[in-house]
């Protein structure tokens, strides 16, 4: 049993999960950095600690402060949130070095799903179906080989990318002749690690996700799927459950795959396994694991009512799954719009500032999942996102109109935020009629000046 | 006990007069603690310089020019009274602080003059020794940290009298 919780993390994330500790009545522990001593998780947790300065490579990434930290207030456990520590392999052993638990899966699991080129290999293993692609590039010669081959356009990815990071549309046998040195470099500057492969690119795909649980014994199962296709530049913007586009047997195929890929590699805790889904030919494929909490977790809670990052916790203490497959029922629709402090109407440029006045939504079937207050300053180290506003209706229909009036409802003065995006959004056709893919959005609100 | 008193007199913060050894250690903690204060808004604001004067006290704060280190804060610190100037020494580290090395002695005392660059204690985080360094030539003026008690990133440890 763990007594007591390090939250390695700032923002709602480390709110969520001081909520999910103190529901489980074990003590928290909170780390900032000199800019974050008023938020609110700093506030309310039994301890907290000053760990740097703003720069997060001096804080919230200073492993021995923050292990330091752990070791002073005797935590029991650390939780990494998502970003900063949460996939850091190393960070996982320098944990156990030191007798404290880290909250997520171990380095083998950890590192399997890491490196891109791996995780492909993996889960093609365990009968996962992945995209066409080669190998680790040897030579230049295997990208246009296997671009001849398959057609373009065609995505160079870095092994060590992920999230949307390090990756590269080509079109052409030039594009290519020069994207591959560039995309070497750019993964060499980025992760310190030059591999990359080449994959066949899918232009009009929907991004569907699973969530899936697992417990120390083996038990896993999966909570559903999320479609996350309304994306910017592979950031994803609006997340929905359960997806309307595919049907209860691919729903059950996508599920099996995404157990089978977490079995695999004998992972415990929370994970998602990430397809891009084809609709004319109805065919899946891997794209990635997803070794941690996510953002977008909430949708999934509101129409399983299942409470994640309590399970997440649970799992740690070697607790076992009380649910099994069949107990899974999705109920209604739930949406998620994150709401960013960036301007849509300049392309989504980060709008750093002070908040001066804001107002939250709320009412029926709206959960908000945000650390801001008044004088809250959106500071060029931290990542832009303010709230998650979450819906959930009976069916997708209620959880629009649910959002489209949160999104009325609230509003947000002294930065640019995303809202106004939302607020189109929930008005458009073309997602009113689920019909918008991961490329859909790149040309909306000025969005289509990229370089 | 006097010479205690008209010499806690004669360095009071910001207008403070102690009363006695116990009052003037407190009476620095609340500065180190205001001073902490001024020091988060200051590095969050745009400034790259400030000057203040309260009653006898004079507070300049200059940002530390990218590149140049500093020490820990980002932010150059120095307090002055109408005879002296202090600068405060925090910590960069989270951790156990030792004021004793390991013979068990201290590695400065108060009133110690001290050169640039000496040790003035160790903070030990996951089994590193981290020293903290005098930045300047002074005179430890005040101790705030205790011997293996916690120290966080940013705590005051020790307040030099620039000489």
């Amino acid at each position: 049993m763990f007594k007591k919780i390090l939250i390695a993390n700032r923002g709602e994330i480390a709110l969520r999960i001081l909520r999910a500790c103190k529901e489980l009545d074990i003590k928290t522990v909170a780390v900032f950095s000199e800019v974050d001593r008023d938020l609110p998780h700093v506030q309310m947790a039994d301890e907290a600690f000053c760990v740097g300065p703003a720069e997060a490579s001096d804080s919230y990434l200073n492993i021995p402060n923050i292990i330091g930290a752990a070791l002073i207030s005797r935590s029991d456990a650390i939780h990494p949130g998502y970003g900063f520590l949460a996939e850091n392999p190393e960070f996982v052993e320098i944990c156990k070095d030191h007798n404290i638990m880290f909250i997520g899966p171990n380095r083998e699991s950890m590192t399997a799903m890491g490196d891109k080129a791996a995780a492909r290999e993996t889960a093609s293993r365990a009968g996962v179906p992945v995209l066409p692609g080669t190998d680790v590039l040897d030579e230049d010669r295997q990208a246009f080989a296997f671009a001849r081959q398959y057609g373009y356009p065609v995505i160079i990815k870095a092994v060590a990318g992920g999230g949307g990071r390090g990756m590269r549309i080509v079109n052409s046998d030039e594009e290519l002749r020069d994207s591959l040195s560039e995309a070497k470099l750019e993964a060499f500057k980025s992760f310190a690690d030059d591999r990359i492969y080449v994959e066949k690119l899918m232009t009009e795909a929907r991004h569907i996700e699973f969530q899936i649980l697992a417990d120390k014994l083996g038990n896993v199962i999966h909570l559903g799927d999320r479609d996350c296709s309304v994306q910017r530049r592979n950031q994803k913007l609006i997340e929905e459950a359960p997806s309307q586009v595919i049907s209860p047997y691919i729903r059950r195929k996508m599920g099996d795959a995404a157990v089978s890929a977490a079995r695999a590699i004998g992972y415990h805790g929370v994970g998602t396994v990430e397809f891009l889904y084809d609709v004319n030919t109805a065919k899946f494929y891997f794209l990635e694991m997803n070794t941690r909490i996510q953002v977008e977790h909430p949708v999934t809670e509101m129409v399983t009512g299942v409470d994640l990052v309590r399970e997440q916790i649970r799992m740690e203490m070697d607790e076992p799954l009380d649910i099994n497959q069949r107990q899974i029922f999705i109920r209604g629709h739930a949406l998620e719009c994150r709401i960013n402090a960036e301007d849509p109407e300049r392309n989504f440029a980060p709008s750093l500032g002070e908040i001066k006045d804001f107002r939250l939504p709320g009412g029926p079937g709206i959960r908000v999942d945000s650390h801001i207050y008044r004088g809250y300053k959106i500071l060029p180290y931290y990542d832009s996102l303010i709230a998650k506003v979450i819906s959930h209706g009976k069916d997708r229909q209620e959880a629009l109109i649910r959002m489209d009036r949160a999104m009325y409802e609230m509003y947000v003065e002294g930065v640019k935020t995303t809202i106004p995006f939302h607020r189109m959004m929930m008005k458009d056709e073309q997602f009113r009629k689920c019909e918008v893919h991961t490329g859909s959005v790149e040309g909306r609100s000025g969005s289509d000046e990229d370089e | 006990m006097k010479t205690q008193t008209s010499e806690s007199e004669k360095s009071g913060f910001f207008g403070f007069t102690a009363k006695d050894e116990k009052d003037f250690q407190d009476c620095i903690r609340f500065c180190a603690n205001e001073l902490s204060d001024i020091i988060d808004v200051f590095n969050s604001s745009s400034l790259s310089r400030l000057d203040a004067g309260f009653e006898g006290v004079e507070l300049g704060i200059e940002k530390a020019t990218q590149g140049s280190g500093g020490n820990g804060n980002g932010s150059e610190l120095t307090v002055s009274t109408e005879e002296d100037t202090f600068k405060p020494v925090s910590s960069k580290y989270l951790g156990i602080l030792h004021l004793n090395n390991e013979k068990n002695s201290p590695y400065v005392k108060r009133g110690d003059e001290v050169k640039a660059g000496q040790t003035l204690a160790v903070v030990k985080t996951m089994n590193i020794m981290n020293t903290i360094k005098a930045p300047c030539k002074g005179v430890v003026s005040e101790i705030l940290g205790s011997e293996g008690k916690p120290v966080e990133y940013g705590q005051i440890l020790f307040l030099l009298k620039v000489v």
